[in-house]
């Protein structure tokens, strides 16, 4: 287990470097000059001229790749153009916002998904299997930035119950935060969440009809016992891949949803990176992201091996 | 041991559970992410003359003085250095924190802010600027000639606008510390309205503050003279502002536009980027923003009969222009330009970029009419050439014209959905003319990329600003995209510039829309003003050059 997981971390080393310079000949092939966008609409051409001479946007294109892989593998992603501090920095300022908020969307994922694919799968073919089945295909059909503007036009332009948009820092008002994020974090873990009813009503139902099941009903068990002891961890490996998958998924997610909500995060961050062309922070933020996405691919993978023990077995 | 049921346990851990998502709910509505309005302060006697908003009418009850006041604003600034760029939003932020020499009156007509008089000489080539006494910096030193000259020095080396007057100043001397004399070497008629621009200002910061950053590094904490300190900046959060309580309250004793008394009311300001559109208005339908702007016209309408949200219409300030390039060797043909401009459908693109009339107006002189920067200037000369929609004489002048059915690339964007629609109807306007019209829908900072390279486009939309002096508007420009600049409208924009007397002005700018119409450098569609929505509370924000808030005030 402890040499895939070294071997794991090692295909970290690669990936990244692919990804550097995709991103880096992407960003700098396309249209766009980051020196027009700080210097205004009405600036100049020699006023932008100077400016790109100041950010060094002049130099030639390998130039500027050398500098930035050398200062990169320093542990230093450079400075923003347009916020004027690290992109370090800013990507740790924005953290916070987008952990929590996949963090509480997974947990609503979970907390809705999961008892109500077991309800339906305890249930099946009754109207309360088909009700749940028909929610879950809803949850999933609906775009997330639509569900987000409901959400808002109801619990906070009609009702005035939650704030419409913004963020406080858990540090500072746990709270508060909580109040910021529950609408992101519901309309983010919708999908998640009827994905992951509808993983856990099948894979339950196959478990359900294993002889085993059968097995511990003709010893008289009790159905929940039978449930939870036995049909629930066995339908878990599926559930399990879904919630990892979805890490990924409401990590991509919150780019939107950030977006919607006004959550100073890190994909409120691309996203407006991208539109300002800053490109030290689209290239550091996509490092970050994909490094993280495979960590948490990792950790899924280790769970795996946790919950399972013939994938445990198998690794050695 | 104390034994619990099963079905106890689950009932007690889902009332456990579901606690704070209970508390979340129950709390009121906070009125800002961050903190409260400090309305509960020790409140400040009321000014002795109510304060006379500039864009609405005097709010008949006030508020205690003080709160937050919480503004969402299209996105966040590239810089908090006033010298550093012409975005609008740093123009908006740091109007609060520095001020200029001159500045706007509610006729947008320029008058004195920090200076006290300018005087010009009879041959025109000496200005005299007398500077206030006792106006204080927000570190407590007296602004004196000084920290103007290390100011302006700053300025003239990063703006466009700075290296235009600089350019015709042989000497600025300071004979003592509340005068400079600038010894011209060329007549120079926009002298004050130059020093009056928001956009990338001439504003005065202390001495040491200005030639510590030089021209190359950004003032991140700007110190000014102005009504709000700046407080802190939280990237993509907020910038905060806090009232400056020895500030100087501005000239005379009532407002007048951006000009006259300055009395801020609230205690703290704050600017909180929102990009997106539909989220600063539920912002403010909620309470949570008292402010909110860029709002799309199409919106608008929804908001006309609410009584927790009020609009504010700004003035008639921009202009749609759709820029031809005259270095293309397609669009340098003068007679294509004019079969253009036959053809197009002013009133059907400004309908489809900006929705009702209250927002836009068709109007074919250069200048708006009224109630916009620049309306002195307004003419009708030449006008019968704008508006014609005649296919007809549009066949005529094409077939008089060298085009031979090459493309042409006309770049526009979704970003600003008014430049977008405006360009699909002028596009069928050029294709049922006949042109091979090349559409190209890109992102906005690619627009300005290419705009700027000759060879890769023919037509672009943009708006600009319209200017309380019309050679200082961008097509003017000769080096703006574009490149209107030959021989008959360099010597008119020269003329311009160095002509004082006010008629002989006016009479050069018709001859300059005369020739507008003869060699159609752009179309201009007509006049556009923003609107911005506040809370039904919120009274008396200004609205030009940027939106303000020094005169603005809560009612209870």
């Amino acid at each position: 287990m402890g040499t895939q997981i070294i071997r794991r971390l090692l295909t970290l080393v690669p990936v990244l470097a692919v990804v550097a310079v995709v991103v880096f000949m992407l960003i700098h092939l396309a249209p766009g000059d980051p020196a027009a966008v700080m210097a205004g609409n009405e600036a100049t051409s020699e006023r932008i001229e100077q400016l790109r001479h100041q950010m060094g946007l002049d130099r030639p294109l390998p130039e500027q790749f050398l500098s930035w892989v050398t200062s990169a593998l320093r542990g230093d992603l450079g400075e923003s153009y347009f916020l004027n501090q690290p992109v370090s920095l800013s990507l740790m300022q924005r953290i916070e916002p987008t952990g929590l908020l996949t963090l509480y969307a997974l947990l609503f994922s979970i907390v809705i998904g999961l008892p109500a694919g077991i309800i339906a799968a305890m249930n099946r073919n009754t109207w309360i299997d088909r009700l749940t089945m028909v929610t879950a295909l809803g949850g999933v059909c609906i775009p997330s930035f639509w569900f987000g503007i409901l959400l808002i036009l109801f619990f906070a332009v009609s009702l005035r119950w939650l704030p419409a948009a913004g963020y406080v820092p858990f540090t500072e008002d746990p709270l508060a935060n909580l109040r910021y994020l529950v609408m992101p974090a519901f309309s983010l873990g919708l999908q998640a969440a009827a994905l992951l009813a509808r993983v856990v009503r099948s894979s339950m139902l196959e478990v359900l009809r294993e002889d085993y099941i059968r097995t511990a009903r003709a010893k008289g068990l009790r159905e929940r016992f039978i449930l939870v002891r036995h049909a629930m961890p066995n339908a878990m490996i599926p559930a399990l891949t879904i919630i990892g998958n979805s890490m990924g998924t409401l990590l991509g997610g919150a780019v939107v949803t950030e977006a919607v909500f006004n959550t100073p995060g890190v994909g409120r961050l691309v996203v407006q990176s991208v539109l300002r062309r800053d490109f030290p922070v689209i290239q550091g933020a996509v490092l970050t992201i994909a490094a993280v996405y495979i960590l948490v691919n990792l950790v899924v993978d280790i769970a795996y091996a946790v919950v399972d023990p013939r994938i445990r077995e198998g690794s050695r | 041991m104390i034994r619990i049921s099963r079905r106890k346990f689950l009932a007690q851990a889902a009332a456990v559970g579901a606690l704070p998502l209970l508390a979340a709910c129950s709390q009121p509505a906070t009125p800002s992410p961050t903190a409260a309005p400090k309305a509960t302060e020790a409140p400040k006697p009321a000014a002795t003359t109510a304060p006379a908003p500039a864009a609405t009418k005097a709010p008949a009850a006030a508020a205690p003085k003080g709160g937050t006041l919480r503004l969402a604003t299209i996105g966040e600034t590239p810089s908090m250095d006033p010298h550093f760029t012409t975005a609008n939003i740093n123009t908006e932020i740091t109007a609060h924190i520095t001020e200029t020499l001159f500045t706007y009156d509610e006729k947008l007509a320029n008058v004195p802010l920090l200076a006290e008089s300018a005087e010009t000489s009879s041959d025109g080539l000496t200005r005299t600027v007398k500077l206030r006494k006792g106006i204080k910096f927000h570190n407590g030193k007296e602004m004196t000639a000084d920290d103007v000259e290390a100011s302006l020095l700053r300025w003239s080396k990063m703006a466009g606008r700075g290296k235009m007057l600089f350019q015709r100043v042989d000497s600025l001397s300071k004979p003592d510390p509340y005068t400079l004399v600038f010894k011209m070497n060329a007549r120079f008629s926009v002298f004050e309205t130059i020093l009056s621009f928001r956009s990338q200002a001439a504003v005065i910061m202390p001495k040491e503050q200005v030639v510590a950053a030089t021209e190359k590094n950004q003032i991140s904490n700007p110190i000014g003279t102005g009504p709000y300190k700046f407080e802190e900046w939280l990237k993509d959060r907020y910038v905060r502002l806090s009232r400056f309580d020895k500030y100087h309250g501005g000239v005379g004793d009532k407002p007048n536009g951006a000009g006259g008394k300055r009395a801020p009311f609230f205690e703290e300001l704050r600017f909180m980027p929102t990009p997106d559109q539909s989220v600063r208005l539920a912002g403010v339908q909620s309470g949570e923003f008292d402010y909110a702007e860029g709002i799309n016209p199409d919106q608008v309408g929804l908001l006309k009969d609410s009584k927790t949200v009020s609009l504010v219409l700004g003035v008639w300030s921009k202009c749609p222009t759709h820029y031809i390039n005259k270095k293309s060797e397609i669009t340098k043909d003068v007679k294509l330009r004019q079969a253009m401009m036959a053809v197009i459908d002013p009133e059907a693109a400004l309908k489809a970029g900006w929705g009702s009339p209250d927002f836009y107006r068709t109007n074919g002189a250069l200048m708006p009419k009224e109630d916009g920067p620049g309306w002195q200037y307004y003419t009708q000369v030449a006008v019968e050439n704008f508006n014609k929609k005649s296919l007809e004489l549009g066949k005529k002048l094409l077939g008089e014209s060298n085009y031979k059915g090459e493309p042409i690339r006309y770049l526009t964007n979704r970003e600003y959905p008014n430049m977008y629609q405006e360009a699909v109807v002028l596009n069928q306007n050029f294709q049922a003319l006949g042109l091979n019209m090349k559409f190209e829908v890109i992102d906005w900072a690619s627009v300005v990329t290419r705009r700027a390279k000759p060879e890769e486009w023919e037509l672009f939309v943009t708006w600009n600003g319209h200017n309380v002096d019309p050679v200082l508007i961008d097509f003017m420009d000769p080096v703006y995209p574009g490149w209107w600049t030959n021989p008959k409208i360099d010597a008119l924009r020269d003329k311009m510039l160095e002509t004082l007397d006010p008629k002989e002005r006016f009479a050069t700018w018709e001859n300059v829309q005369r020739l507008f119409y003869e060699e159609v450098p752009l179309l201009k569609l007509g006049d556009v003003r923003d609107v911005y929505i506040t809370s039904a509370k919120l009274k008396g924000i200004g609205v030009y050059p940027a939106p303000f808030f020094w005169q603005a005030t809560m009612t209870s």
